[in-house]
């Protein structure tokens, strides 16, 4: 130790410890010190691969929205960005091959224009999204132009994991449902 | 060969800064998505109050976001030409802020990665300081160690633990139906539910164990960080997550440095 004061260089071997010994207590679920953590939303500084059976405690329904009316994709959007406030979310990295990001920005209209998360067992999803979509619809978001009280989509069901209590990685299924929402009457959207 | 602790710490900066350089390009990309109402604005309320407490909010906006990104690409290119100059460990702080900004201005897609960047840099900002000892450069080591250990067993564990890892269902879905799908793979994961299971069960295996590499001899060292390349690699071709792959083989130095440092006999 030169320049370096005993202190200073002290400090550091103690930080990346204390860094270490956060990462393996972040690992371990249901800890008092963890969960502290992650209430003072620390917990992601020491471990974003805090993962032991984390994935299995919190498994939930997210829905996307695919097809609004029969209306383009590009209305949808629209309708939906300016007049919900900013429903959406973007769960893929971002750190895909060019052709993916442009993709999945394409896409936007139909595939996660729109998404809800309840922890609803996976066998209510149906109902339960559609009561959380109207209330959702009615709390925050205007009538579409001249659309009628009713409005058409398509769902899709998704899992969402929660591994860390943190940000949730969603998994799209297959499975997909038309629904048809009553919209609230009075407030109408005539653009942005 | 041998490598000392300053020379792994250059390779895991060159590494690291490689993945931060196109991440940074990649994303400056799409600056129009940066401003408010768009996809990469800090949407969710938390997230933005959380951003705006450690970064002041100006410098969320989209041109302030803009310049950072191009200044970390800059920087970290420069780290990647020149990590034995003198300026390097300056750059490399400055890169090291510029990733603590990253995590918090982009919590919508952030991934574990980005996590492991800041450990690597915060490992190698730390060990390549001008006056920091080699017993700190050591230590920086072994704590970049430590964290890619961690990770990989942690990751192993947890789909061990979890029965649609264990069947191979979960690889195919992955591939089949999953923001990182990759058609081709799915549907011969799917068709062949086998062979999915074995390749589960390899990907389980590979990471359980990887920490046991420190105690490999060399060439057995070689082919499991050639094996962990390859992983990372297939990963980003076929899930379009090239930032793993930057992140986690710039710690391969540092499982280098410190097979050799656990294998050494004492001499006198």
């Amino acid at each position: 130790m030169t320049r370096w004061s005993f202190i200073p260089e002290f400090g550091l071997i103690g930080l990346m410890v204390v860094w270490s010994i956060g990462t393996v207590i972040c690992a371990f679920p249901g800890g008092r010190v963890r969960r502290a953590l992650f209430r003072k939303n620390w917990g992601l500084w020491f471990a974003n691969w805090g993962v032991f059976g984390a994935s299995r405690e919190r498994s939930e329904v997210c829905v996307y929205i695919l097809e609004y009316r029969d209306s383009a994709e590009a209305e949808a959007s629209q309708w939906i960005e300016a007049s919900c406030g900013r429903p959406w979310r973007w769960h893929s990295g971002l750190w895909q091959p060019e052709r993916r990001v442009a993709d999945r920005i394409h896409r936007i209209g139909q595939d996660v224009a729109f998404r809800l998360e309840h922890g609803t067992p996976a066998a209510n999803w149906l109902p339960e999204s559609r009561r959380l979509l109207e209330r959702y619809l009615g709390a925050t978001c205007a009538r579409p132009p001249g659309a009628s009280r009713e409005i058409r989509l398509r769902m899709r069901r998704s899992i969402c994991e929660f591994p860390h209590d943190g940000s949730p990685s969603c998994w799209p299924t297959r499975i997909e449902e038309r629904v048809l929402l009553r919209f609230p009457a009075g407030r109408e959207y005539h653009g942005a | 060969m041998a490598i000392d602790a300053a020379d792994a710490l250059r390779w895991a900066a060159r590494i690291a800064c490689c993945g931060v350089v196109l991440q940074s390009l990649e994303l400056a990309m799409l600056w129009r998505e940066f401003g408010p109402r768009r996809l990469l604005a800090l949407q969710d309320e938390a997230a933005a109050r959380d951003a705006t407490a450690m970064i002041p909010p100006f410098a969320c906006s989209c041109s302030a976001t803009l310049a950072v990104l191009l200044g970390r690409s800059v920087a970290a290119a420069a780290v990647v030409w020149g990590a034995n100059g003198a300026s390097a460990p300056w750059l490399l702080a400055v890169l090291l802020g510029c990733q603590l900004y990253f995590i918090r201005r982009f919590p919508i897609v952030l991934t574990n990665a980005d996590h492991m960047n800041l450990v690597v840099l915060a490992a190698v900002t730390v060990g390549l300081l001008p006056a920091t000892s080699e017993a700190l450069r050591t230590i920086a080591l072994g704590f970049l160690a430590f964290q890619s250990q961690w990770a990989y067993m942690t990751s192993g564990l947890e789909k061990m633990w979890a029965p649609q890892w264990r069947s191979g269902v979960r690889l195919a879905e992955v591939f089949q139906d999953s923001p990182h799908r990759f058609a081709p793979l799915g549907a011969f994961f799917s068709m062949r539910r086998n062979v999915a299971k074995q390749a589960a069960w390899i990907v389980i295996v590979g990471e359980c164990l990887f920490p046991l590499s420190l105690l490999l001899p060399k060439t057995a060292l070689l082919v499991a960080l050639g094996a962990g390349v390859l992983f990372h690699a297939i990963i980003a071709v076929t899930m379009g997550l090239p930032s793993f792959f930057w992140a986690f083989v710039a710690t391969y130095p540092a499982l280098y440095f410190f097979n050799g440092y656990v294998g050494a006999k004492p001499t006198g």
